[in-house]
């Protein structure tokens, strides 16, 4: 007895009746690997877990497995997705995959313990983090948010969330936010979390039109840090540089393949998200992976895709002390090997 | 005339096309109806299953509603201090007793739990026929970050969750906050759950009698589809994610009208279907969910043009029948009136004995052929009698032609009369304002000096004033042969018209012996217009007295005679009222005003024949134009200055002349011959012309010496030869009456006369060198003018 909600991109904690998903998802998406192309000539196996169940915020992995990037560059590539069960890193820690994907905010945090980690890509470079609030429950200024019951996940999205009540000087009633956005759309809280590309859109779909939403999106307020990055252990890190690098080559291949094949990339979430029963409509999936793709491939000129840059590290790790989330972290080449620190084409 | 104008055609294109518009719009207008009553039909029904539907869910959740709430109240009344096994006990007694629940759920806030309570999330559960148990809390309190525990427990409230799928079944769960406490120690403690399984829903709906193309549909208040007919629509789909993709904005405003809590109803476009439908909604009231139900309009439409078409088919062969029999009953009015029109051509081409057809029936055409056979028979008996009048009246219109030439003949016309004298000029003139008149005037020698002129107006006019005129005429001749006197004359004529006069007519006469010698007129005037004396100084004498009765009323009438004197150059001018009563347009008279003026103005300087043209012309430019009423007669006479007697002096004439005059004897007319060679010689005649005269004269007067009288006496013939161009001959006699021209007798009053042969060469051969002969007999006389051919 529980629900599925496809709205959750953090980290999840493990749970029974969880374990029992998961291991439908291990076989279904074994089972979908084994679709691909057989006959692995001493291809390097890699299992990568991702944060969470089958939606456009993968589509990037999908097309470099449908398309073969990854057995090009050598990898005989199995795609895991993490959900409400066991978070991406407690495969990564429970050694079920060499490689798992994460906020780089959740990254630092867990950087030594349980495992330490290095981080081998950087996909997500702009921040969709944000807190939606009803128009017809006063919430149209941040300051309408002081003393009113609003949600958010717990963790390290609250870095942000801290940070911005701390500049407006405003103190809402936080209530934790789990898997859904229900309490919100019951009127329950003013105001909730929710990444621009999935809750967002999800309200839209329950019926609610823009207009009736305020948008306080944390990376106007200059409190956007990078989120899906691609991490595995600082041995495999040692031992296999060139696979850490191709993977990010193959990944970002993949990405930039369903950025101009956009609808081929939502067939294959679509067929994913069937496969596992993860409720999933197409203009839903149409909408994240166009502003997924967005924070991948910014605009802006500085920006180099895939790359995490020293500053944006900096800039995490200080607003994470901030927070007091942590007291240090480790240095960035630590963090981020300069064996896998390879020039991104 | 066919073809698009008969009758047939024509009716039985007005019926149809009137019949075919009355049966176009009365089907129009029952499909019309039709289409309405059913779509508000249609649409109730619509509205009404929708809320059957929405009620057998709501009967069905608010089973749920009570156990739930049941156990929260038994739960919150015990302060929750209740053994765990007995509320274990209690799952199992809910479960059984309800097989419709599912699983029962005591999920506690960490904390809030009892003592002895081992399990923080005990859900007790269906599994095939077995009840399972197990804690959903797991190892860290799992349960706390799920919606059936958060939203009661934020929301103080029961809450129904959104569907959600559990191992293939579809599944909600109601879950309903427990307190303890009360007042300001009033806190949340947890949440009592039950979950229900919908596929009792989905067969609930499957069945809904909603006809082809139509099906149900449920809703939550997010839009999400709990029960859809197409595969993956349900916990997929919401109907604002389907407007999206369909990029239907109308689609998403049906949504959230639909999600708003009202019932209501709309046309929608089905995109199940396809197909244009009704769909009706109501929310639940037991849960946040909205039952739709939509109905395919157009299986409503299809029935009704189906009906429609049905309609037109019947009422297509009800009109051809129409057709069909407008057709016969045109028939059979057609039928006879063509037979009609054709036996109408036959009679209008003349054949009025074509048999016409028989009249069918009483109806108006048998009513018509009937009238129309009677037209026939009349006119055949209209034609006849026409036939006959026209005869008639064409054989008297021939017999007044006659009788004119007759009555012509009766006044000498020949001017003028005596042409040796040289002492009178007289001319006279008779128009009839008919064919015949009663009008007359008359004159001749008594003997070598007297002469008679007489004038009359017979009463009335045409053929019997013509008639009366021709009896007064011989009366007169006739009484003056036997006695000179004009008293006695007038008297005698008198009394002879009387006699036998039954028609009461009546003539008046004025009748004057004129002595040429003295110039001494005397008169007798029987009720007459009184004549005229014009003489050459000026002076008129109106000769008004004496004057007796008309003629032929009273016997024995006295008669006065009167007597006065012409002189030399003065005019007589005898005249009928035809002229003193001539009229024009505006009915205004001649008079004798205007006759005295004319005669004035005339003078008696002209001769006679200028004077009466004068005076006709005048009173025809009176008349201008107007009708003549009556007979218009003028004699004048004039004395010339004194001749010696029997050697009249020739006529002044132009060309050169010559006057034969010699005894009925063949020597005398060798002699004239001679002289007559002599003349022509000196004339220097052409030999053609002198040739032509010799042949004539001597052809013509032998016939005459031979033939033109009876008895022995010795009698004057007298030719005058005048050269003029053309040469003219003219030779008078007093024998017999004889025109040379014809066998047939001339027409005359004296009585008959049987043929003169003349001889047949040499009138032959007077006709052959072109010589006209002109015969004409007056007062005794026969009078032939030969005209010579020019050149």
């Amino acid at each position: 007895m529980h629900d599925h909600h496809t709205c959750r991109s953090g980290r999840r904690i493990r749970h029974l009746p969880g374990m029992l998903v998961a291991i439908v998802l291990g076989v279904c998406t074994v089972a979908g690997a084994a679709d691909e192309h057989g006959g692995t000539e001493a291809l390097f196996p890699v299992r990568i877990a991702l944060q969470w169940l089958p939606q456009s915020q993968f589509a990037g992995y999908y097309m470099a497995s449908e398309q073969g990037f990854y057995r090009a560059a050598g990898l005989d590539v199995k795609l895991l997705h993490a959900g409400p069960g066991p978070s991406s890193l407690d495969f990564l820690v429970e050694d079920r995959a060499e490689f798992c994907t994460m906020f780089l905010g959740d990254a630092i945090v867990y950087a030594r313990e349980p495992v330490a980690l290095a981080h081998a890509a950087q996909f997500v470079q702009r921040s969709s983090l944000m807190l939606v609030g009803w128009k017809d429950m006063g919430i149209e200024t941040p300051a309408d948010l002081d003393g009113k019951r609003i949600s958010y996940w717990p963790g390290t999205f609250s870095i942000a969330f801290t940070a911005f009540f701390h500049q407006y000087g405003i103190q809402p009633k936080v209530l934790p936010q789990h898997h859904s956005v229900n309490l919100f759309l019951h009127r329950g809280v003013a105001a909730c979390a929710a990444m621009y590309y999935n809750e967002y859109h999800r309200i839209y779909q329950a019926g609610y039109d823009y207009d009736q939403l305020t948008l306080f999106l944390m990376r106007d307020y200059g409190l956007g840090f990078p989120e899906d990055g691609l991490y595995t252990s600082v041995e495999t890190a040692a031992r296999h540089p060139e696979v850490c690098r191709a993977l990010r080559r193959a990944t970002l291949a993949g990405w930039e393949y369903a950025r101009q094949h956009p609808e081929e990339a939502i067939d294959a979430v679509l067929r994913a998200s069937r496969r596992v029963g993860v409720p999933a409509n197409r203009p839903h999936s149409r909408w994240m992976l166009e502003h997924v793709l967005v924070s991948i491939f910014p605009t802006e000129n500085d920006v180099v895709p895939g790359r995490l840059e020293r500053c944006r590290y900096q800039e995490t790790v200080q607003a994470l002390v901030g927070a007091g989330l942590i007291d240090d972290a480790p240095p960035f080449d630590a963090f981020f090997p300069v064996a896998l620190q390879e020039e991104v084409p | 005339m066919n073809g698009c104008c008969s009758i047939r055609v024509r009716m039985q294109v007005s019926v149809l096309t009137v019949t075919g518009l009355i049966l176009a719009a009365v089907i129009f207008w029952s499909y019309l109806a039709s289409r309405h009553r059913l779509e508000a039909e249609m649409e109730s029904k619509a509205v009404s299953l929708a809320d059957g539907a929405a009620r057998r869910i709501d009967a069905k959740l608010g089973l749920l509603h009570g156990v739930v709430n049941g156990m929260a109240l038994t739960l919150e009344a015990q302060a929750l201090s209740v053994a765990f096994d007995d509320v274990r006990g209690m799952q199992t007694r809910c479960l059984d007793e309800n097989p419709g629940i599912f699983g029962v759920c005591v999920a506690l806030e960490p904390g809030e739990e009892p003592d002895g309570w081992a399990d923080l999330a005990a859900w007790a559960y269906r599994e095939g026929d077995q009840l399972a148990y197990v804690n959903l809390a797991g190892e860290n309190d799992a349960h706390t970050r799920e919606d059936w525990f958060t939203l009661p427990k934020h929301l103080a409230r029961p809450v129904w969750s959104e569907p959600y799928e559990w191992e293939g079944l579809l599944m909600v769960t109601y879950s309903v906050p427990v307190y303890r406490g009360s007042g300001d120690r009033r806190r949340f403690t947890g949440v009592i759950t039950c979950d229900l399984a919908l596929d009792w829903l989905e067969r609930m709906i499957a069945e809904l009698p909603l006809g082809k193309n139509g099906y149900g549909l449920l809703l939550t208040r997010n839009g999400t589809y709990v029960s859809h007919p197409l595969p993956n629509i349900v916990l997929n789909e919401t109907i604002f994610s389907i407007a999206e993709a369909r990029n239907d904005p109308a689609l998403r405003k049906t949504g959230q009208r639909m999600v708003s809590g009202e019932p209501g109803i709309l046309a929608f476009d089905s995109f199940a279907t396809g197909k244009v439908s009704w769909l009706a909604y109501t929310p639940l009231q037991s849960a946040d969910w909205i039952m739709a139900a939509l109905i395919s309009r157009e299986e409503m439409q299809a029935a009704i043009l189906h009906l429609s078409r049905r309609q037109a088919a019947i009422g297509g062969g009800g009109m051809l029948l129409l057709c069909l029999a407008v057709g016969l009953i045109a028939r059979s009015i057609t039928r006879p009136i063509r037979d009609l029109r054709d036996a109408a051509e036959t009679l209008a081409s003349g054949d009025l004995d074509a048999p016409l057809p028989p009249p069918r029936g009483r109806d108006e055409v048998a009513v018509l052929t009937c009238r129309f056979g009677e037209m026939r028979d009349n006119l055949k008996r209209h034609i006849a009698d026409l036939r006959e009048t026209t005869a008639a009246r064409e054989r008297m219109h021939s017999e007044l032609r006659i009788a004119h030439d007759i009555q012509m003949g009766l006044v000498p016309k020949t001017f003028p009369p005596f042409p040796m004298r040289n002492d009178l000029d007289l001319f006279a003139v008779l128009e009839p304002a008919r064919e015949v008149g009663g009008d007359f005037y008359d004159f001749f020698l008594l003997d070598e000096k007297r002469m008679v002129v007489a004038i009359g107006d017979v009463s009335g006019k045409g053929v019997p004033a013509a008639l009366f005129m021709a009896v007064t005429r011989s009366f007169l001749r006739s009484a003056f042969r036997s006695d000179a006197d004009l008293t006695e004359v007038m008297t005698h004529v008198n009394n002879e018209l009387v006699d036998g006069n039954d028609s009461c007519m009546f003539v008046t006469l004025f009748c004057a012996v004129f002595d040429l010698s003295d110039g001494s007129l005397k008169y007798v005037n029987a009720g007459h217009n009184p004549p005229v004396i014009q003489h050459s100084d000026g002076r008129q004498e109106w000769i008004a007295k004496p004057s007796g009765t008309v003629a032929g009323v009273i016997e024995d009438s006295p008669y006065t005679a009167g007597a006065t004197e012409l002189p030399e150059g003065a005019v007589l001018v005898l005249y009928t009222d035809g002229v003193t009563e001539a009229m024009n347009p505006d009915n205004a008279l001649y008079d004798e005003s205007r006759l005295a003026a004319r005669l004035r103005a005339s003078g008696s300087a002209c001769d006679c024949r200028a004077l009466t043209e004068d005076l006709v012309n005048d009173i025809r430019a009176f008349a201008a134009g107007a009708e003549q009423s009556d007979d218009i007669t003028i004699l004048m006479l004039k004395r010339r200055s004194a001749e010696q007697d029997g050697d009249a002096k020739l006529p002044v004439t132009v060309a050169p002349c010559h006057r034969f005059s010699f005894e009925n004897r063949m020597e005398a007319l060798e002699t004239a011959m001679q002289e007559g060679d002599q003349f022509l010689e000196e004339q220097e005649a052409s030999p053609k012309l002198a040739y032509a005269v010799r042949l004539a004269f001597e052809e013509l007067i032998t016939n005459t010496i031979k033939y033109g009288y009876d008895n022995q006496q010795r009698h004057t013939i007298e030719v005058v030869l005048d050269l003029a161009v053309p040469a003219v001959m003219t030779v008078t006699d007093d024998g017999r009456p004889f025109n040379p021209e014809t066998d047939a007798p001339a027409p005359t009053l004296d009585g008959a006369v049987e043929d003169r042969p003349i001889g047949g060469l040499g009138l032959h051969m007077i006709r052959e060198m072109g010589m006209k002969l002109d015969y004409c007999r007056e007062h005794d006389h026969n009078i032939l003018r030969v005209v010579f051919p020019e050149g």
